[in-house]
């Protein structure tokens, strides 16, 4: 028991977003008692913000793919299990090279994910078409990723709180974590909160781009850095676009780390008949702001594409902030410098889609058992993680 | 990248728009007027496409000739331009504190302006009830549009019924023109118009009431007070209205039903104003009024933004002639800051005209007030959002089953707002059905009105 603080918790998880939904989900399970807090409302932050990718295309092999995979065969047994329904739709990717310079990368790429066993098969312009009969006609190379899927990320993540309430999870929104609570050796012990002291065995940072100021508040420190994006949402519209499309220069704007805006088209539709365009990344701070020039050039690397989305009208925009790391890999592990305080973050724009395995090696950790990746490339002290950036806390 | 870019844009050529323009213009300021009409007017002095003249304008226009003579002069105001049938879909404040505008007009795509005055007016709020979404239900605005509009009346048998004073000068001009009125009926009591302090109200209002009034008596028509349609039923089209008096919260009295047969039913509830493009340059909301939340000004019509001036409905609902006198303090403030010629004594005046209204304020409060019984009419099936076609069951669902306790949440998981109206007609009503059923009023307000896309544009435009 925590002085002052009437319940206590096995975990609490800081963050009610997609991550931290499957973390609890998972813990709860496992059959620990489980607190989530979130400042906000539930899943209103990063995971409100984007297309509810679950991808293994843009990923070459190594760490990342293993995480992605785990999950796109975790999001299948959620979309069997949970008992709200969340709109997973496996409907595949097709990746397209723009010009000539990305042709030899993209085949590059589908070759290495091929020899891991990854289902890539590359296509013609013929094939491109009968894939997607509204791409542009003078695209001739792309590749096609059956194991692709999409959920709607905010159903997604309270499919999973409502099942982690059912198996006894508690859950509470616009509840602020102001501190933590340390025992005589420093590991935590609970969180101070808006709504009281609540005393808990482990904490799960699952904050997302915000993850840096609450292990700051632990005594700690993170790289996270909040990358903005931005997405387009058309009128609803008779199906036109049938898989997850987008261009192949959006994989290297996933690690190109300057502050102008990157922006590569990613274009797909939603059940609802809406078509989503991305994508942009800039790293400008907790900005929010919708940038009308960034807008622009989003629509027209979506019309290059897509050459019948210019007479289609644009009705939203939305802006986000990604979880960025130096390193660009999930950290997902116990703080050696603060034990007891586990980080569950750094996804960037790939939270939903590895949210079920970052779950499950959260679980795995917290409870001593098998994890279904070798967490060790996640780890929190790993090199790939320093030199933490000046530039984040002058932002912060 | 850049556009065009000038001194000040005032954004709505309504009431308040315009005496925003006429202010700064006589100031010296260069002005550019943007507005989706093709003539200046916006929604109350709407007018028949130029081509159309209607033989007695005066009839159904209400203080048109000082307002066309105002735009008259400002057509000859040097810099003047008036961008027409242009919809301005985004803003975004700039790094240098500049505000750039995204119209859909190919020609303009983006101007630049180092002051802007916000005039973007209200919405007309309807209340829902089941059977809203039949055909042959329109807003008083909409029916008032056709009116004067295309001359036309919304059907053959006609009950106009809601609350706000936009019901008794619909209902009368419908009236004069020989409509046949099945019944008037106002859920507030309008003669909460005569219970304020008598300085709430000028003779000329009063007398333009009371002439109101006389038509519809002239026709066998009364107006019924705290009675409200809460359904409409038809097969495929409204075909009957049922009407119900109420409690002053609005509750339906119990036995009160009376069904009545009807081919069109006008129905409106008073206004919100229209923040969407305020909440894009991060002006602050006043939400003293949870549910519909106005842009915070202070006493020069400044928002809380440097360089953004708001003017009119959009600071909260008090009518053309408020509108213009906060429009002309608003065009004032800004030339000043653009260094226009604006001596203290006019602005002052401005203000001090301004100030006068707040008695009048107190009282149209009163008439505009909406109750929350108009929850307990709601049924499972009921339509909340209509773009979307979100029912009031699946609302409730999502409060019950996903934790939905906040507008984000709400729009989030039920689609909610996300349709082709951006949430303009179901805000209030969201945030007031959330209250009813949590009993407190949402955590969030306001948040259904951050529209970063004001208006579809089309993608090859941008």
């Amino acid at each position: 028991m925590v002085a002052g603080g009437g319940d206590t918790f096995d975990v609490v998880v800081v963050g009610s977003g997609v991550v931290g939904a499957a973390c609890a989900y998972e813990l709860a399970l496992a059959g620990r008692h489980v607190l989530v807090v979130d400042r906000g409302g539930l899943a209103a932050g990063t995971t409100a913000s984007g297309e509810g990718n679950v991808l293994v295309s843009d990923k070459p092999p190594g760490p990342e793919l293993d995480l992605a995979r785990a999950s796109v065969a975790r999001w299948a047994d959620y979309a069997a299990q949970l008992s709200e329904p969340f709109e997973y739709d496996p409907k595949g990717g097709v990746v397209v090279a723009t010009d000539d310079a990305g042709r030899a990368p993209l085949a590059d790429l589908v070759a290495r994910q091929r020899d891991v066993g990854l289902a890539a098969e590359l296509v013609d312009g013929a094939g491109l078409r009968t894939l997607e009969p509204h791409l542009a006609a003078d695209l001739e190379l792309g590749a096609h990723y059956p194991d692709d899927a999409q959920v709607q990320p905010v159903l997604a993540s309270s499919a999973l709180l409502a099942d982690a309430r059912r198996l006894g999870a508690e859950v509470r929104g616009h509840c602020d974590v102001l501190g933590f609570v340390h025992d005589r050796d420093g590991r935590v012990a609970g969180v101070r909160t808006t709504q009281g002291t609540v005393g808990a065995g482990a904490v799960v940072n699952a904050a997302g781009p915000w993850a840096t100021a609450v292990a700051r508040l632990a005594g700690s420190d993170l790289p996270v850095r909040p990358r903005r994006g931005h997405l387009l949402v058309t009128v609803p519209l008779a199906p036109t676009v049938h898989h997850k499309v987008y261009e192949a220069g959006y994989v290297d704007t996933l690690t190109a780390d300057t502050t102008d805006a990157q922006v590569s088209a990613v274009v797909e539709s939603t059940p609802s008949g809406t078509i989503l365009l991305g994508s942009s990344r800039e790293l400008v701070g907790f900005d929010t702001t919708v940038d009308l020039a960034v807008v622009r050039r989003i629509a027209a690397r979506a019309r290059r594409l897509f050459p019948v989305l210019a007479d289609v009208d644009l009705l939203r925009v939305y802006t986000g902030l990604r979880p960025w790391v130096p390193d660009h890999l999930p950290i997902v592990g116990e703080d050696p410098a603060v034990r007891g305080l586990w980080h569950a973050t750094g996804h960037e724009g790939a939270g939903i889609g590895l949210a079920p395995a970052t779950g499950q090696l959260i679980r795995a950790g917290i409870t001593d058992t098998p994890p279904p990746v070798d967490p060790l490339p996640f780890r929190v002290g790993r090199p790939g993680l320093r030199p933490a950036p000046v530039e984040a806390a002058a932002r912060g | 990248m850049s556009g065009d870019r000038v001194p000040l844009v005032v954004l709505g050529a309504g009431p308040a728009g315009v005496a925003a323009a006429v202010a700064a213009a006589d100031a010296g300021v260069p002005v550019t007027l943007v507005d989706l009409g093709a003539r200046a007017g916006g929604q109350y002095h709407r007018r028949e496409p130029a081509p159309f003249t209607t033989a007695r304008a005066g009839a159904l226009h209400h203080g048109l000739d000082r307002f066309s003579d105002d735009v008259e002069r400002l057509t000859r105001a040097p810099g003047f331009r008036h961008v027409t049938g242009a919809g301005v879909w985004g803003v975004q404040r700039l790094a240098d504190g500049a505000v750039r505008l995204a119209t859909d007009r190919p020609e303009l795509p983006l101007l630049e302006a180092d002051a802007v005055v916000l005039a973007t007016g209200a919405n007309e709020r309807v209340v829902p009830f089941p059977g809203w979404d039949l055909p042959g239900v329109l807003t008083v605005g909409g029916a008032q549009a056709l009116l004067k509009g295309q001359g036309m009346r919304p059907g053959r048998a006609v009950v106009v019924a809601g609350a706000g004073p936009l019901l008794l000068p619909v209902a009368a001009a419908l009236a004069r023109v020989r409509t046949h009125l099945v019944a008037v009926t106002d859920a507030n009591d309008p003669r909460a118009w005569l219970t304020g302090s008598p300085r709430g109200l000028r003779p000329a209002t009063v007398k333009e009431g009371a002439a109101h009034l006389a038509a519809l008596t002239r026709r066998g028509v009364r107006v019924r007070p705290r009675t409200a349609a809460i359904a409409a039923h038809g097969d495929g089209r409204v075909e009957e209205v049922v009407l119900a008096r109420l409690a002053r919260d609005w509750t339906p009295v119990p036995g009160s039903e009376r069904t009545v047969p009807a081919d069109a039913l006008a129905t409106s509830h008073g206004f919100v104003p229209d923040v969407g493009l305020a909440v894009g340059l991060g002006c602050t909301l006043d939400t003293t009024e949870a549910t519909a939340p106005a842009v915070a000004v202070d006493t020069l019509q400044a928002t809380s933004v440097a360089g953004v001036w708001a003017a009119g409905e959009l600071t909260g609902v008090g009518g053309a002639r408020v509108a213009a006198h906060e429009g002309t303090v608003a065009g004032l403030a800004a030339a000043r800051t653009l260094g226009g010629t604006v001596d203290d004594t006019t602005l002052e005046r401005a203000v001090a005209r301004r100030r006068a209204d707040a008695p009048f304020l107190r009282t149209l409060a009163r008439v505009l007030t909406v109750g929350d019984g108009w929850t307990t009419w709601l049924t499972p099936d009921t339509l909340l959002c209509r773009c979307e076609e979100v029912t009031v069951g699946t609302v409730d669902t999502a409060i019950a089953r996903r934790d939905a306790d906040d507008l984000r949440s709400i729009k989030l998981t039920t689609r909610c707002g996300m349709g082709h109206c951006q949430a303009r007609m179901c805000a209030a009503n969201v945030a007031g059905l959330l209250t009813a059923r949590t009993g407190r009023p949402p955590a969030d307000p306001g948040t259904l009105d951050r529209r970063p896309v004001a208006h579809p544009v089309r993608l090859g435009d941008l």
